[in-house]
């Protein structure tokens, strides 16, 4: 991993001219630069293990998209076919970036304990395309392929996973430099110091190399800019004189979701900026999304910001 | 028709005794008074204005073939809205007419999400949907298939919703009686205060009776009831969610979410209070139960009042 870290930094500047073609807000559409990604992969026969997990996996085995690493089998309840292996050639295994756990990582989605009426109309929108755009990419390319069964055995497993806290806000003024590495997840730049946040959430992992081999015990930071919560918190449970709609008249009194319309509490911070732009800009369509774009119209980044910052803080 | 009106007035008497045992907002909830009417002449044929067609009540009341008065103002029904599919599923058009709008113990179907319809008529089904007032679309909807209710769905969606209901403030109104499940005025019964309640009636009896979609009704309610209502519906109150949150800004839904406007009067009452009670408790209703769980019969009025006056 260190080696592998250290030739990333060397590309680093190539990798922030390609920067340029991001759209906006590219922190929260994380996109590994070509640089990286051209970048000598790790031995892929090297064993690696985990603290707590009896088990041993290679970097071949964490890459696999059709096999990916389950470090704790005995903390989940038997994975559908389609969440561990995925059905070649286009249906990855959901494992691999929603985690065995449902979990995820902060460049896909958090489905654990996620309603199972709701991921099926979303893998019917990404089907149609009704949610496209820079993040949705692979899921496009899984939703044209699986099955409606296949669907309904994955949304029934990732339904029943107990929510468990995996991202944490921390407010701050500035935070490590970052690059976009494997998987298109942002890590810390080795020894590179920090800088301001700015209008940005930086979600890092609180261990990167549990991130890189998905390890389903170390979750993940947003830093989020100072007042974000508290700023955060007002519009979601007031909307704000008018700015917004207080979230829990459909999301539910404490963001766990009412009937179909899904948990928002506790997901990944960059993952909520993202589902509000995509929104805005039409990105993320589709029925459910329709009643979204007016509660978003007025909001400007700041407060996007700030409402994923609180949403996330709160118990999922 | 009149005589037909006459002789239900002879056998009012028992209809009016038996209304105790009924729920207290049985103005909303209408059922068929269990002393029957008197036979009016079931093969005489009858005409509408401006139709040029001609039906026996018999025909009228067909359950698998109601009427269908003006053709040419809509587009080719299915089978199943046209003559529904036996033995349990009743043709649509009976109670929701070829137009959709529908009669005041049914629902107004025109230009409904069909999204929409389909989770409803699954709702129906799974029993999620119940109730004095929903038991005949529960057995409708188990005797249909999936296909007939994506026919019907795509059929009703494509329907223009036109002013059906139109709302009057009034402190009396004419006594009523009902025939079957739908309230007539009693004739020459005189007026009396319309209280806490909501009186639908037709604008034109035989219209209704013989159902005719060029007549439609008229919700009386108490005085102040819309004004009451537009502060509810508009500003929430403290008491509600500001319904456009979720039915659009001119109440003519959003996503899947139904259009409301101009819906009948004592329909949206009923949805209001079913909700509150768990009478319909689907996916979507999950989202209604707080938002009324506040709502006195006054407020419920009152909102009925305001969405039904809206332009559908």
């Amino acid at each position: 991993m260190k080696n592998f870290a250290g030739v990333l930094v060397l590309l680093l500047m190539a990798g922030k001219a390609a920067a340029a073609e991001a759209p906006a807000l590219d922190w929260a559409y994380p996109a590994m630069s070509p640089a990286i990604a051209q970048a000598p992969r790790p031995n892929p026969t090297t064993a690696i293990n985990r603290p707590g997990s009896a088990r041993t996996f290679t970097h071949g085995d964490i890459a696999d998209l059709f096999n990916p690493p389950d470090w704790f089998p005995d903390e989940h309840p038997p994975m559908p076919e389609i969440v561990s292996h995925g059905r070649p050639p286009n249906v990855f295994a959901c494992a691999v970036c929603h985690l065995p756990t449902g979990a995820g990582h902060p460049d896909s989605g958090n489905l654990m304990g996620m309603n199972m009426a709701y991921l099926a109309r979303q893998m019917a929108d990404f089907k149609t395309d009704a949610r496209k755009g820079f993040r949705s990419t692979s899921m496009r390319i899984v939703a044209k392929a699986i099955t409606d069964d296949e669907i309904k055995a994955a949304g029934a497993y990732y339904a029943g996973i107990k929510p468990a806290p995996w991202t944490k806000i921390v407010e701050t003024t500035t935070v490590p430099k970052s690059y976009v590495g494997t998987d298109s997840m942002r890590f810390p730049v080795p020894n590179g110091g920090n800088e301001p946040i700015g209008h940005r959430i930086i979600e890092l992992p609180m261990d990167n190399e549990g991130a890189e081999f998905r390890d389903t015990h170390t979750g993940f930071v947003a830093y989020v800019p100072p007042g974000s919560i508290k700023r955060g918190e007002a519009l979601a449970k007031t909307g704000g004189n008018g700015k917004t709609t207080a979230c829990a008249i459909c999301h539910g009194p404490d963001l766990q979701g009412l009937g179909d319309v899904p948990k928002i509490a506790g997901l990944s911070a960059i993952y909520i900026v993202r589902q509000l732009h995509d929104i805005e800009i039409g990105d993320r369509n589709g029925p459910g999304a329709a009643l979204m774009k007016p509660v978003i119209a007025k909001l400007n980044v700041d407060d996007m910001i700030a409402l994923a910052a609180y949403v996330t803080s709160r118990e999922p | 028709m009149k005589a037909f009106v006459s002789a239900l007035a002879l056998v009012l008497l028992p209809a009016i005794a038996s209304a105790a045992a009924a729920p207290p907002l049985d103005w909303a909830y209408p059922v068929a008074p269990p002393a029957a009417a008197a036979a009016p002449d079931y093969d005489l044929l009858i005409g509408a204005p401006g139709s040029t067609k001609r039906y026996s009540r018999t025909q009228i009341d067909d359950a698998f073939s109601p009427p269908d008065w003006f053709p040419n103002e809509h587009p080719a029904m299915p089978q199943v809205v046209a003559h529904g599919r036996k033995p349990d599923g009743r043709a649509c058009a009976l109670c929701h007419l070829p137009s959709g709008s529908g009669h005041p113990e049914s629902a107004n179907l025109s230009g409904i999400n069909p999204v929409y319809f389909a989770r409803q008529m699954a709702d129906f089904r799974a029993g999620l949907r119940k109730g004095v007032r929903a038991d005949a679309m529960a057995t409708i909807a188990r005797g249909i298939s999936d296909a007939d209710i994506k026919a019907a769905g795509d059929y009703f969606a494509g329907l223009k919703p036109v002013p059906w209901t139109k709302v009057v403030e009034s402190a009396t109104v004419a006594k009523s009686f009902l025939v079957g499940t739908m309230r007539f005025p009693l004739p020459k019964g005189g007026k009396e205060p319309i209280g806490q309640r909501i009186i639908e009636l037709p604008v034109n009896d035989a219209g209704a009776q013989n159902r005719d979609p060029h007549f439609g009704f008229v919700a009386y309610v108490p005085p102040g009831s819309i004004k009451k209502g537009e502060a509810l519906v508009a500003t929430g109150g403290g008491k509600t969610v500001q319904c456009a949150t979720c039915h659009g800004p001119d109440l003519k839904g959003v996503g899947e979410v139904p259009l409301i406007a101009g819906h009948s009067t004592i329909y949206i009452f009923r949805q209001l209070h079913d909700f509150q009670t768990g009478m319909r408790a689907g996916a979507s209703a999950a989202l209604m139960k707080p938002v009324v769980a506040k709502l006195d019969t006054d407020d419920m009025i009152a909102i009925a009042a305001y969405v039904a006056s809206r332009a559908p």
